[in-house]
Order: C-alpha cells, then structure tokens, then sequence
C-alpha cells in the first residue's frame, strides 16, 4: 500500500528525480540508491520534485542529508522543488529551508542551474 | 537358554525311554529276538523318544540369528561336530552282524554306545536342520518356506515308512517319498535369497564356509550309507532315524553346493548391490537427520556426506541461496562441502549453472566440452550434476556432486540424488526455520533487556513545586525509541526541561537517545543560555550522528519562582501554550516556534545563525505541553492521522485540569480514536501547568 517510486531524467545540465508515493524508513534505501546512482555517474545538480509524495518521515529527510555534502562539495546542489504544503511542513518545522533552496516550481529550480 | 519344568519334562520323557529301549535292547539281544512286528513297535519307540528329544532342542534354542555368515559359521560347527562323532564313534563299536548282514552290538558296553550315538547324531541332525531353516527363511517367499515344510513331510515320511523295512510295497512308497524330498530339496536352490544381498566380502567367505560345509556333509551322508559302520549302528538302533539323518544329510550336501556355485554366479553382481544398499542406508540416515537434527550444519554436513557415499563422487557441496534485498541480487553461500572446499569452489563461478538448473531443474555435465559451456573451463572434474533444493515450492539452493571421470552418472544416480535433494531441502529448511526461531527469541529478550534498560532512562518524575505542577507520558512505537524526554535542575531556580526525537526508529535511535540524555546532563548544567546549550548540543551530537541521521530537540528553561520562559527549538514539533485570553477569558492555543534546525543538520556556525529564541512569561493557568510527532502521527483504523489541529483542539478541552488529569485525557482521547491501531511512532507528551 505505502508505495514509493523515484523518476530521473535528465534536463540541461541537471537531473531531476520525481518522487512519488510515501517515503518512510521501508523506502528511503530505493532512494538512497538513486542518489547512489547519480553520484557514481557524476551528476551533482539534481532537482527533487515532490508534487506527487505524499508523505516523507525522519528516516526520508536523512536520504537528502547524507548526499549534500558530496554533492555541494562538487560544486553542485540538491534543490528541492513542488512540495504540498503537508510535505513543506515537515521539511520547515526541520529548518531545510535554512539548509536548501527550495522552490514552488522545478523550473524555477532548473534554470538557477542552467543560468550558472 | 531357558530350563525350566516344561523343557525338562520333555529330556526326562525322552530319556525315559531310551532307557525303557536300552533295558529291551539287552533282553533282546541276549536272547536273539528278531521279530519284525516287535522292532516295528520298537522303532515307533525310538521315534517318540527323538520326538521329545527334538521337541527339547527347539526349546532350548533359542537363539536365531538372520545374518547369513553367522548362520554358515554355526553351519560348519555344528557340521564339524557331527562329522566327527560320525568318524571316531566306530572305534567304540564293533558288533556282530545280525540275519540279515545288520550291525548288532554284542556287549553292554556297545548297547550303551550305541544308543548314546544314535541320539548324538539325532540332535545334530535335528540342531543342523533347525539352523539351515534360519539361512532358508532369510526373506523368503512364501513358497519357499511351504516347500521347505512339504520336504520336511516327505522326509519325515520317508522315515517312518522304513519301519516297515519288510513290506517290498512301502520299501518303495518310501523309495519314493525319499525321491520326491530330495527332488524338493534340489528345488530350494531356486531362492536363495539371502546371496544375493550379501557384500562381495561376504560372499567370498560364503565361498568358504559352503565348500566346508559341502566336504562335512558330503561325508557324512556317505558315512551314514546303511553299507557303513555309522550307518549300520543308527540303523540298528532306530531305522526311521537312519532314514532321516540321511536324507538331512544329502539335503544339506545339495544345498550348499547349489550355494556354492549361485554364490559364484553373484559375485560379478555384488557391485550393483552393494551400490542398492548403500543407497537404502543413506535414505536411512538421511530420514534420520530429517526427523532428529535441528542443526543446520549438521543437516547440510550429514546431506554432502550421504551423496558422496550413494554416487562415490570426489566433490560433492552445497550451496544455499540469500535473498537479496530487491536492489541486489541473490547471494548464494556454500554451506556444505565434503572432500572439496569452498577455497577451492570460490575460484570458479557457478551462475550459469544455476540459471539453467532453475530453468531446466538439473544440470548433467558429462564432459571438459560442456564444463567450457558453462563457464567451468579448469574445474578439477570430467562430470558435474546439479540439482535444485526446493522444499515446499521455494528454491533455497542447489546440490553438486562432481566425478573425477567423464559420464560418471547414470539415469539412476540422477534420479537418487534428485530424490536426495527433495528430501534434504525440507530438512534443511526445517532446520533453518528453527534456529530462526531459536534466533527471533533471543532476540527477542535481548528487546525485552533493551527496552526496561531504555524505561531506566526516562525520568521517574519531573519536578513540581508550589508555583507549577509537571507530567509526561512517554512510550516506544517498538521495544526501544528515538524520542527522549528529561529535566535538571540548573539552580534552586531555574529548571531545563527538553523533549526530543531521534530520526528513525528502534535500536539505532534508541542508542542516540541513551546518547542524548548524556549529552544534556552534562551540558544543561554549564549552559549559560538555552541558545548557549543547544550550541553545545549541536557541536557535541553533530560529530557523533551519521549523515543521515538528526536529532530534533525542544528545549526550554523556567524560572520556578517567576514563570520566566525562554524556549529553543531544534528543527523539533513547536510548543503549545494554552492560555485565558486578557481580554475574553476564552482559552486561547499559541504555538511556540522560535527558528532553529534540527541537531546535526548542519556545522555549529550555520546552526547559531539560524537559532532563534522565544521568551515568555507564564501567569496561573496557564498550560504548556511539549510533544513529539508520535501523537499527531497516530492513525485510526481507517487510516486518518491524529492531526495537530484534534491536538490542540483536545489540550484546550483539557488545560482546565492538572497536569496529571491532562495526561489522562490525552491518553483516553488517543485510545479512543486509535481503536488499537498501532503506532507508528514514538509517542512522548510533557505538560507544565502554571498555578
């Protein structure tokens, strides 16, 4: 019932990851290993669009922390993009927002790395 | 050997009238009687005396063996005992004939003799006769065992009819009933099943012991011709017992010889049942294991060893298959080998094998060719065969066995150690089941420690004094939790109270409680400032977590004697004030927010920038409850969440109670809307109510 599913594909010099479904301790190593994945690739600009989650716990929020570091020390970034207010909430009671840009909209989120 | 009334009886009859016979005899030799309806009935005599003598011995006997060679052994004794009474008895003897050319002894001394021989020689005959029925009824047919009972009839028959050695018409009836015996003693060597199932070391020894037995009673059935010394005293003394020692005798001497040359004609098959019974004993040590050991290793060691024995492969091994968890594939671990090693099968990788093992549910390598086709190119064997371990439908595994020459397995070892395989995964799984169990209650306990150590933790009370009153509830979603919750005392006036969360759940988090509860008591002590003690926090936690991991913490300090409050918040659920409004007196919900990140989220410099720090004064009534997402979390059957707003809403219903009586009523009102449900999370509560 507590599906998760993640969706990368490439645009410009970004990748973004659409992630949908619940992301709790069961699914955040699916997650882990799509970052795993990227990081191994190469691409550190990475936008997370996360219109369609409905649902992200302590064990989710971990998954963007232990990448960040490797990722801004590459010069690139995980900015996170389309959140419900529901989800938004979890990641401000937290401070995320002191901790990563995120936006209302992917594109936005896209052309700060394509402008770069 | 039992003696008891019964089996003595039967001597002392027996006895009785050999002596009744001896005293006869005497009279009927010193007076020279020679009436043959006299030595009829005598004769009829010495028959019932053999009766009882037999009758005796049977009891007596006891003892039956169903080992052929040991049966052989007692065989050549009994024979040699015999053979040699036969032979030396003479030298006691020496009668004068009677009429008709007969033996007659010619003292008492020889009448004694004689009558001592004639039942030494019966009990041989009656011991020999039993003996051979034991090898005889070595898994007999059924026809076997009724033709060895007509060829006792017609022996005994035989016997009988030599009383009437004057009537030319039953000399021949007995004729022919001596005949039809020994045509059904030839007719035995049809089933002599107990050769077959002999080893081929054993049948050299059968060898042996047949062809003494075939000298022994060859020579004694010619000792025993009426034309003979032997003969001729037997048959003086009891002419039915001459007739039957004779025709045992004969029987015996065509028996093993038959034995003797059917033994010859097994010995080039005794390989393939050999090879049949080392099979039946391995099924039987392997329904053993199946039904006794609850060892894993023992099962998967006993299973290896079985198959080297059943097919003589030179490397036979077992490997067990790990699930993988969905991202990786399948492990599989060697966990048996017998004259191989997992050093030595480590070189080689078996995969492709075991996709076509799963496709086609064996794999048969009969040659170098068709080792290079799977990838097996240098392994040390000319033949390989793989079989799948599938108990109740899963796969766990494969079996191997490999034989040093090409074309080593047959259809028939295939389909063993396909049989073998089935039957030894279910063991194998049966046993992995049960140290799984054994494992899950160990485990289990050590929770059950964790969890009393984790309650151990938590505060007994919080303070109370005049001015306030305190209370908390705090309990894990599993045996162990991430959520914390504590007090100290700074100084006689003020207090630090904290809530926090660790990310995640269970053991890990529990571990990062235990350290958080430390990292608090050591600090809140120093601190100068809440700011100033979630700095430290930061620093001190930071260092320590994992990158995925964080802490969210609430943390607040209370002048007891003003109701000065200052709160800080880690990246933690805010605070909510219940207060009477100034103005309307009606309740009124504030949510206590200052900025902050949560610990371990990001280095202490960026940490203080972005930490804020709310003031507050509490006035009498007033309700501040602290509380992790444990209860907002929780969900009722229908899976809808608790919520914030059912939260607050419900701290506003309550704030006109105690502390205690709060507490109650939020865990009524969670009961009540869960239904049971389980939680998901840790749920902790702490309420500081104002007088």
């Amino acid at each position: 019932m507590n599906e998760f599913k993640v969706l990368t594909r490439e645009s410009g010099n970004a990748v973004v990851m659409v992630l949908q479904g619940f992301l709790d301790a069961h699914t955040a190593p699916d997650l882990e290993k799509t970052f795993s994945e990227l990081m191994s690739k190469g691409k550190y600009n990475i936008v997370v669009n996360f219109d369609a989650l409905n649902y992200i716990s302590s064990a989710g929020l971990g998954v963007f922390m232990a990448y960040i570091d490797e990722v801004r020390n590459n010069n690139g970034d995980i900015k996170l993009a389309n959140m419900q207010q529901k989800v938004f909430n979890v990641f401000d009671l937290l401070g995320f927002p002191y901790l990563y840009e995120i936006y209302k909209d992917q594109d936005e989120a896209l052309k700060k790395f394509n402008s770069r | 050997m039992r003696i008891n009334f019964r089996n003595s009886l039967f001597f002392v009859a027996a006895g009785s009238i050999a002596t009744l016979l001896l005293v006869f005899d005497w009279i009927r030799i010193s007076i020279g009687l020679e009436d043959p309806v006299l030595n009829g009935f005598r004769s009829l005599f010495t028959v019932a005396s053999f009766f009882f003598l037999y009758a005796a011995i049977r009891i007596f006997r006891t003892k039956k063996s169903v080992k052929p060679l040991e049966i052989l052994r007692r065989l050549v004794g009994y024979g040699f005992f015999s053979a040699a009474i036969i032979s030396t008895w003479g030298i006691l003897l020496e009668g004068k004939s009677n009429s008709s050319g007969g033996f007659v002894p010619s003292n008492v001394m020889q009448l004694i003799a004689t009558t001592a021989f004639a039942y030494g020689i019966a009990a041989f005959v009656f011991i020999l006769l039993m003996t051979v029925s034991d090898i005889i009824y070595i898994k007999p047919e059924r026809k076997v065992r009724r033709r060895f009972e007509i060829f006792l009839g017609f022996t005994i028959a035989a016997s009988l009819l030599s009383i009437f050695a004057g009537s030319p018409f039953l000399s021949a009836i007995r004729e022919i009933a001596f005949v039809i015996a020994v045509f059904i003693a030839v007719l035995h060597i049809v089933s002599m099943n107990w050769i077959v199932f002999l080893t081929r070391k054993e049948k050299y020894k059968s060898l042996v012991h047949s062809l003494v037995l075939i000298v022994l009673f060859g020579y004694s059935y010619a000792s025993i011709g009426p034309a003979n010394l032997a003969g001729g005293v037997l048959g003086f003394y009891s002419p039915p017992m001459g007739e039957f020692a004779k025709i045992v005798f004969l029987f015996l001497t065509i028996y093993f010889s038959f034995a003797f040359i059917i033994t010859i004609f097994h010995i080039p098959t005794s390989g393939v049942f050999e090879k049949k019974k080392r099979e039946l004993d391995s099924y039987q040590n392997l329904s053993k294991v199946i039904t006794n050991v609850m060892d894993t290793t023992e099962v998967l060691n006993n299973t290896v060893a079985v198959v080297g024995a059943v097919t003589q492969a030179n490397k036979v091994w077992i490997e067990l298959r790990y699930d993988g968890d969905g991202s990786s594939a399948d492990e599989y671990r060697i966990s048996a080998t017998h004259r191989t090693s997992q050093y030595e099968l480590s070189a080689f990788d078996f995969d492709s094998v075991r996709k076509e093992v799963r496709a086609n549910s064996r794999v048969i390598i009969h040659d170098a060719e068709e080792f290079g086709k799977f990838g097996l190119r240098n392994f040390p064997s000319k033949s390989l065969l793989a079989v799948p371990l599938t108990a109740h439908e899963e796969f766990i595994g494969m079996l191997y066995a490999a034989h040093e020459m090409p074309y080593a397995f047959d259809e028939e070892e295939i389909s063993t150690v396909s049989a073998f395989a089935d039957t030894a995964a279910v063991a194998i799984q049966n046993s992995l089941l049960f140290s799984k169990s054994l494992e899950n209650e160990r485990l289990q306990h050590e929770l059950r420690i964790a969890h009393e150590m984790q309650l151990k933790l938590l505060p007994a009370s919080l303070p109370s004094s005049e001015k306030f009153e305190t209370d908390f509830l705090s309990f894990p979603a599993f045996e162990v939790g991430g959520d914390y919750i504590d007090c100290s005392q700074i100084d006689p006036k003020r207090y630090a109270f904290v809530v926090g969360d660790v990310s995640g759940k269970g053991t890990s988090a529990a571990f990062y409680m235990a350290y958080m509860k430390g990292v608090f008591q050591s600090l809140s002590a120093s601190a100068k400032s809440p700011t100033e003690f979630l700095m430290a926090a930061n620093e001190a936690v930071g260092n320590t977590l994992q990158k995925n991991f964080f802490i969210t913490l609430i943390y607040t300090m209370l002048n007891g004697d003003t109701g000065e409050m200052s709160v800080v918040r880690a990246g933690h659920t805010p605070g909510v004030l219940i207060s009477l409004d100034d103005k309307s007196g009606e309740k009124v919900c504030r949510l206590i927010r200052p900025t902050g990140v949560g610990l371990g989220l990001e280095p202490s410099s960026d940490f203080g920038k972005h930490l804020g720090e709310e003031r507050l004064e509490l006035k009498a009534g007033d309700t501040l409850v602290l509380y992790t997402d444990g209860i907002t979390d929780q969900r009722d059957p229908a899976g809808k969440e608790f919520g914030e707003e059912r939260f607050y809403a419900l701290l506003k219903d309550l704030s006109g109670g105690s502390a205690t009586e709060i507490k109650g009523g939020i865990i009524r009102a969670l009961a009540e809307f869960s239904q049971g449900t389980d939680a998901v999370d840790d749920t902790t509560v702490l309420i500081l109510k104002w007088r």
